[in-house]
């Protein structure tokens, strides 16, 4: 099993990545947390590098997928996480390039009609899926695809409203960079975690099910 | 301030009005007062409402559609969740008999759906839900080469990021909610918090407490606390405001399992419709619209089931 850290925007110190033979950058939650190709070259030298992409306005599209085509044209990236219906399109045309289905994407996929599904994936050339929940690994596996664990959070809510900066810009200050604010409260069985513009609990194990093909963990302070 | 400087489509224009229903009363009370069109579910259908919110018999949904022929206006059928497998093949074959019935069209998230009537050659007005994610123009492209006639636009957009999704060229009609009044805090398809929408019967007045995205939740740092945030009330009518100059065709207004809230939130969505229509300024609707919605909707009361 290949073992993935989450490293973000940036690149993450050389220590960090011990252990780890990919490099998963950018965000499935927040369009503003892209790396730029300077940055992709840094962490291509050390591993192959997924790209994660989140939900996209018109302008995060236009700067995710312009990203991709030339940072796919320079070997800087192999693979991309979708979560948006959008970004399939623009990315047919990048041959060779792996795409995986996003946590946010699959809540669709996971359940909906496997015939439908299976067609849907082989239309779009989707041949793995990331999850952080078990049921659903379960189901996207029947379907044919590889799957990606994230540990140790699983997400529970997201919004394109950031919570730090209080705004819907594309422009931010990225003031979410290396915080993570726990949330708590009686009515709530475990914390919540806030991340960019995701919460989180600390949901899914580190010991990833079965037939699990990488276990992607998210770095400290990214 | 403005959200967006100059719209392209700043013509006045009536907005159609849509109301989410649940017996045969409630769509002859809309309908007879301003509603253009109801949408109405069935527990058998997959749905993103509580079964308080559905209609009890298809009998009675059928008979809503008859009413809504005879007084001009139009049913749609919601079937916005994903279908799994186990129920796909009935609860379809059920959404394509209503449509055969009469119903004018049909709100969906599944392009399973879509595949389905598209195989039985049956053609129907089909509204992706806002449940179904399309967050721009390539997007709203997807769904419009999949059959999608109007998209019930995201919440969790400014107006100046949904701009490219009105253009004309693209052929996609779009439908808003009253924002200042209707707002969910989270991704409504991409939340699963504690909260009474996920409930299947609840009678605790006191319900704002279970809703997490309205909680005060005690923070890590500094031990103070902190509400997930959602923009303030004037943002949201200049938001309103930009969509109906951008060309939004349709206003929404959810139903709800509490009749009286639902009755309070449609003629207040109602109020803020024809202010546009009239064709007040930014300044005047701002003005008036923070009266009426002063007291937004109530989050706990409206999970209530209270019929009339």
């Amino acid at each position: 099993m290949e073992k993935a850290l989450l490293s973000g925007r940036l690149a993450p110190p050389p220590a960090a990545l011990k252990g780890f033979t990919r490099l998963v950058a950018g965000s499935e939650y927040c369009q503003n947390k892209l790396p730029d190709l300077k940055t992709l070259a840094a962490l291509r030298r050390r591993a192959p590098v997924t790209l994660a992409t989140s939900i996209l306005t018109d302008e995060g599209l236009a700067a995710v997928s312009a990203l991709i085509s030339a940072a796919f044209r320079r070997d800087l990236i192999d693979e991309v996480i979708v979560n948006d219906w959008g970004l399939l399109q623009p990315l047919k045309k990048l041959t060779g390039l792996a795409l995986s289905a996003g946590r946010l994407l699959c809540v669709e996929l996971s359940v909906a009609e496997p015939g439908w599904t299976k067609k849907f994936l082989l239309e779009y050339g989707i041949t793995s899926a990331e999850t952080d929940d078990k049921k659903m690994a379960e189901r996207l596996k029947a379907l044919g695809l590889e799957i990606s664990w994230h540990a140790p959070h699983a997400f529970k809510a997201v919004t394109t409203y950031c919570p730090f900066e209080k705004h819907f810009k594309a422009k931010c200050g990225f003031s979410c960079e290396g915080r993570a604010l726990k949330l708590k409260n009686p009515h709530l069985k475990k914390p919540l975690l806030l991340v960019e513009k995701v919460y989180l609990t600390p949901d899914a194990s580190v010991k990833p099910p079965a037939g699990i093909s990488r276990l992607v963990v998210r770095g400290k302070g990214f | 301030m403005p959200a967006i400087k100059k719209t392209s489509a700043a013509k006045k224009h009536k907005m159609r009005v849509l109301v989410g229903v649940r017996t045969l009363n409630e769509a002859e009370f809309f309908l007879t007062r301003g509603a253009d069109e109801v949408y109405c579910g069935l527990p058998e259908i997959p749905n993103h409402g509580v079964t308080a919110e559905n209609f009890s018999s298809e009998k009675e949904l059928k008979a809503t559609i008859d009413l809504a022929k005879k007084l001009g206006k139009q049913v749609f059928i919601v079937a916005n969740d994903v279908f799994p497998a186990a129920v796909f093949p009935r609860a379809a074959a059920k959404v394509a008999e209503l449509v055969r019935y009469g119903a004018s069209g049909v709100i969906i998230r599944d392009m399973a759906l879509l595949e389905y009537f598209r195989k039985h050659k049956l053609k129907t007005y089909f509204t992706l839900s806002t449940l179904g994610l399309c967050f721009n123009r390539e997007a709203l492209k997807f769904f419009k080469e999949r059959g999608v006639a109007r998209i019930v636009l995201p919440q969790h957009l400014s107006p100046a990021e949904a701009a490219p999704m009105f253009d004309k060229k693209l052929g996609m009609d779009i439908e808003v909610f009253c924002l200042p009044l209707f707002y969910e805090v989270n991704i409504n398809s991409l939340c699963s918090l504690s909260c009474p929408c996920s409930q299947e019967a609840v009678t605790d007045p006191k319900l704002q407490k279970a809703y997490t995205c309205l909680s005060a939740l005690k923070r890590s740092d500094d031990g103070g606390f902190y509400t997930m945030p959602m923009p303030n009330s004037e943002t949201l009518l200049n938001y309103f405001y930009d969509y109906y100059h951008l060309g939004a065709k349709c206003m929404k207004v959810a139903r709800g399992p509490n009749g009286e809230e639902v009755i309070e939130l449609f003629y207040k969505s109602l109020l803020l419709t024809r202010l546009l229509e009239k064709g007040v300024s930014r300044a005047a609707f701002v003005h008036e619209g923070k009266k009426i919605a002063s007291s937004s909707q109530n989050y706990g009361k409206r999970y209530i089931v209270k019929r009339f």
